[in-house]
């Protein structure tokens, strides 16, 4: 009887699901960004917090020391205020170095959630969103690194896609070294795509060609993308070769999301405006 | 005797996914991380009074996991659904006090949800290598098994903690 009540009760909650699955990811993903962005900012005082419980307790100090260290402290602030600034600037003077086009602009972005809930996707959640200019597909870079794609894009916050994610696919190319060391362009164009895992490979290179462990691989221009050329993604770490006439390289991106807290989103500027 | 209150669960299964998604969302043994949702569904599915409440919870608990995916709304809260049920319709055949039980349903539960996100995500998104995928999944089983009598244990043994 009991096991009846549970099959009644099954049936109706897995058509909500299935519901839920049909609508379009641009109505659902905008109230869980927001969630998301609620979920990261709850997070950062209850990790600070606890590295203050780390620290151990405060020394008793006379009123003046007190004032010294609050002064010091705030100090410390600025500084490392300057340092963020300055690593920004690094960050925009290099992503200039590679995009050249004036009417690109950078628009830094903090990460606010590293991580995605399903283990087989590679997304994060950033602080900017359509009202700062986001929107979907603008790519997303750490200095002269792609990282990825605008998946979706809430009114305050946004997904980004890394390039190891499966949705991900890029042009790209393999820059092999010579014997003499030196970088050597290829125009083997192929496609770089996501699996999911740590590495992503690349799609229909040729056998023959230069990717070979240690290569380089940087982006093809995709002017329908506003991807422009040369934006690193990663360097090859193993070829798995197959009877086709396609080798598979593994493609090891450079940056690690770990030792990231800022990206910048590429964003076009139409008439001066985003 | 064996029930718990919907609205606790949940908040536990809310503060596992901070913690997931925070403290260990770097955390990853062999490319998997530990499901530390799927325990709780388990928990729901074993020691719920009626099977109507354990399904209530699984589909909130997915719900909930749905929050922080770039994949479909709803695809988790099917998967955990389907595994609630299937724990709840095998419950009068398991031992559920016994730790290898838990242990045994959190491990084979964590495959299944790992497995059928994973066609999930191939149908949405794009192709995962079968190697990975059957790897990552017996990873995560392997840990979530690990983990499962403990957190099984810990909310059966102290009930004030979900009543």
């Amino acid at each position: 009887m009991q096991r009846r009540r549970g099959s009644l009760a099954a049936g109706p909650l897995a058509a909500a699901a299935m519901a839920l699955m049909a609508l379009p990811a641009a109505w659902t993903q905008p109230p869980r960004l927001a969630l998301s962005s609620v979920l990261g900012f709850f997070s950062a005082p209850a990790a600070s917090f606890g590295r203050r419980l780390g620290g151990g307790p405060t020394p008793p100090a006379a009123e003046l020391l007190q004032q010294l260290e609050l002064e010091k402290s705030k100090n410390l602030e600025l500084t490392a205020a300057n340092a963020r600034l300055r690593e920004q600037l690094e960050a925009v003077n290099a992503g200039r170095s590679t995009v050249k086009d004036p009417k690109m602009t950078f628009l830094p972005a903090g990460i606010v959630l590293p991580v995605d809930s399903s283990q087989w996707r590679r997304t994060f959640v950033i602080d900017k969103g359509t009202r700062h200019g986001v929107a979907r597909g603008m790519p997303v870079l750490w200095h002269n690194h792609l990282m990825g794609f605008i998946a979706d894009a809430g009114p305050g916050s946004s997904r980004v896609a890394l390039i190891t994610d499966p949705k991900i696919a890029v042009g790209a190319m393999a820059v092999a070294r010579t014997a003499e060391g030196a970088a050597r362009p290829s125009r083997d164009l192929c496609i770089l795509e996501g699996t999911g895992a740590a590495a992503a490979s690349l799609k229909w290179a040729s056998a023959d060609a230069t990717a070979g462990d240690g290569a380089t691989v940087v982006t093809s221009p995709d002017p329908a993308r506003g991807v422009p050329e040369g934006l690193l993604l990663g360097r090859v770490t193993g070829v798995s070769r197959s009877r086709g006439p396609f080798a598979r390289p593994q493609v090891q991106p450079f940056v690690d999301l770990r030792g990231v807290d800022s990206v910048l989103v590429l964003v076009k500027l139409e008439d001066g405006r985003p | 005797m064996n029930s718990f209150s919907p609205v606790r669960l949940l908040a536990f299964a809310a503060a596992a996914l901070v913690l997931e998604l925070t403290l260990l969302a770097h955390w990853a043994w062999a490319g998997a991380r530990p499901d530390l949702l799927v325990p709780l569904v388990a928990f729901a599915a074993l020691f719920a009074a009626e099977p109507s409440r354990a399904l209530g919870s699984a589909w909130a608990i997915g719900l909930m996991r749905d929050l922080g995916t770039a994949g479909p709304l709803g695809q988790y809260a099917l998967i955990y659904l389907v595994i609630a049920w299937s724990i709840s319709s095998l419950r009068s055949l398991l031992f559920r006090e016994h730790p290898l039980t838990q242990a045994a349903v959190g491990g084979v539960a964590a495959a299944i949800a790992g497995l059928a996100s994973a066609a999930c995500t191939a149908a949405f998104a794009g192709g995962i290598p079968l190697g990975l995928v059957f790897a990552r999944t017996f990873s995560s089983a392997l840990v979530t098994a690990l983990l499962a009598p403990v957190a099984v244990t810990l909310l059966s043994r102290n009930r004030f903690l979900v009543r």
